[in-house]
Formats: C-alpha cells, structure tokens, sequence
C-alpha cells in the first residue's frame, strides 16, 4: 500500500507583508475615524418673544452662574423651574420660555438649561440677552 | 568544526490568531467610525444628551472659545459673515440656509447671542446648535 505523502501547502502571498499593510491600514482607520456623536438644538432666531418681566404669561429662566438659576427672579434648582414650566405648558401648549444667561457665562451652563428643558418645552423656548 | 544548526522558523500558526483579531479590529473601525474634514479652530463643543442627530448637509459654522468665526477654511469677522449669508440666501431658491453652529463649550454665552442676533438680522429664522453626546 503507498501512503500518500502530505506535503505543507505553499502560501499564495507572504504572510508578514500582509500583517504589515493590514497593520498601517488598522493605525490609519484608528487615527483618522471619529466615533463623535453629534447632536443639536434647534433654537428659533426668526423673531423674538417681548420681555415682560414677573408674568405668569411667560417663563424667564435666568443663569446667574453655574448652579444658579432662577425663574420669574424668584431662585430654585433647575428640577423645580422645569416642573414649573412643565406645568405651565400643559395649561398653555404656546407658553414661550425664555432662557437669559447673565454676564460671561460659558455655553456649557446654558446648554445644560437648554437640556433639561429639551424634553418639556422643546418647541417654546428662546434665547434671550441681559438687558438689566 | 561544527556548524550551528540554523534555528527553525516558527509555525505559521501561532501568528494566525493575530492576523485574525488585527482584520476584526480593522473591519471595526472601517465600518463603526466615520471620516470628518478637521474644523479651522479646535472646538470642544458642549456636552448634552438630546435625540436629535446632527445633519451633514448644514453649513457649518466654526467658533472657537476666542469668539472667532470660520466656515470650512474660511475665517469671518461679523460683518463678512453677515456678508456671506445674505449673498448665500439670495443665491438659494427657497430663500432659506440650514445653520448649524459648532461652538466652544467655554465661549460667552453673550457671543452665542451676537451671532444669533447677527444671522437672525442677515435673513436666517433659525440655527441649530451643535452638541457632543456623553
């Protein structure tokens, strides 16, 4: 009987220049791919609400600082001034909402107003400058 | 004189398991991340959790935490930029341009303000403003 000889199979292509183009090609996709999820809040800039201070007809949301907000000048936590316009919304689906954010406050303090109010007055609030 | 055995190469096998998890790495980042044109200022925008997914079409508008404006490789002060969005909105047939602002998390809120009073006054009813997901 005549065994068959088994003889190792002859590679097609190097096996080392392979891993090294697969390797740069893995650095590059590392190096230059972005897994940022972006997002956005759509703010009204057409026109602009008039300012009609102590009104229950609107929410004036103000920014003094970080952690510092008061609504209607009358200061709370943020929780507490969106359930109060929560409420005012249910009551009056166009009660505009207007977020004020005084002296050099950075972005990120009005972006965190601007997301706690996303989910109740998406649609009813607007960006206001200080005048006093 | 003895001559020294000239060492054996090592099995192709052991390097198999490394080949492999290098392509599942490589077909990771080809499929999951995606390609950006950098911005003209480095800008760390603010973080935020909204739903709201952000749309490439938009134009989009570069401030960095200095307050200065860019668009693509082009810088604007506020006038130029007032400049160019007119000139863009009487280009467009629906008399309409998509905004979407990519400011720095640490810019005066006060700036934010002036470009939206600014772009508000040049014909633009509105702007989204871009956010970092968590």
């Amino acid at each position: 009987m005549q065994i068959v000889e088994h003889r190792p199979k002859r590679m097609l292509i190097s096996l080392t220049s392979l891993i090294d183009v697969v390797f740069i090609l893995l650095i590059f996709f590392m190096l230059a791919s972005s897994f940022m999820k972006w997002q956005f809040f759509e703010l009204a800039i057409g026109e602009s609400e008039p300012l009609v201070l102590n009104s229950d007809e609107q929410s004036l949301v103000r920014i003094e600082g970080e952690g510092r907000y008061l609504l209607n000048d009358a200061e709370m936590a943020l929780p507490a001034i969106v359930a109060q316009v929560q409420r005012r919304i249910r009551s009056n689906a166009a009660h505009p909402v207007l977020v004020q954010p005084v002296g050099d406050l950075p972005l990120q303090q009005l972006t965190i107003v601007l997301e706690a109010l996303d989910d109740v007055a998406k649609k009813n609030v607007s960006i206001t400058r200080d005048h006093r | 004189m003895r001559i020294a055995d000239t060492p054996a190469k090592p099995p192709i096998e052991n390097i198999l398991p490394l080949v492999n998890i290098v392509f599942l790495l490589l077909i990771f980042f080809m499929l999951a991340g995606s390609f950006n044109q950098p911005d003209f200022y480095p800008v760390d925008a603010p973080v935020a959790n909204n739903k709201e997914q952000a749309d490439r079409q938009y134009v989009t508008l570069v401030m960095n935490e200095k307050g200065q404006l860019a668009i693509g490789e082009q810088t604007y002060s506020d006038a130029s930029l007032e400049r160019y969005v007119r000139e863009q909105l009487a280009l467009s047939t629906d008399k309409k341009m998509n905004i979407q602002l990519k400011a720095d998390a640490e810019v005066k809120s006060e700036r934010v303000i002036d470009i939206m009073e600014l772009l508000a006054a040049a014909g633009v009813d509105s702007l989204r403003l871009l956010t970092v997901a968590e």
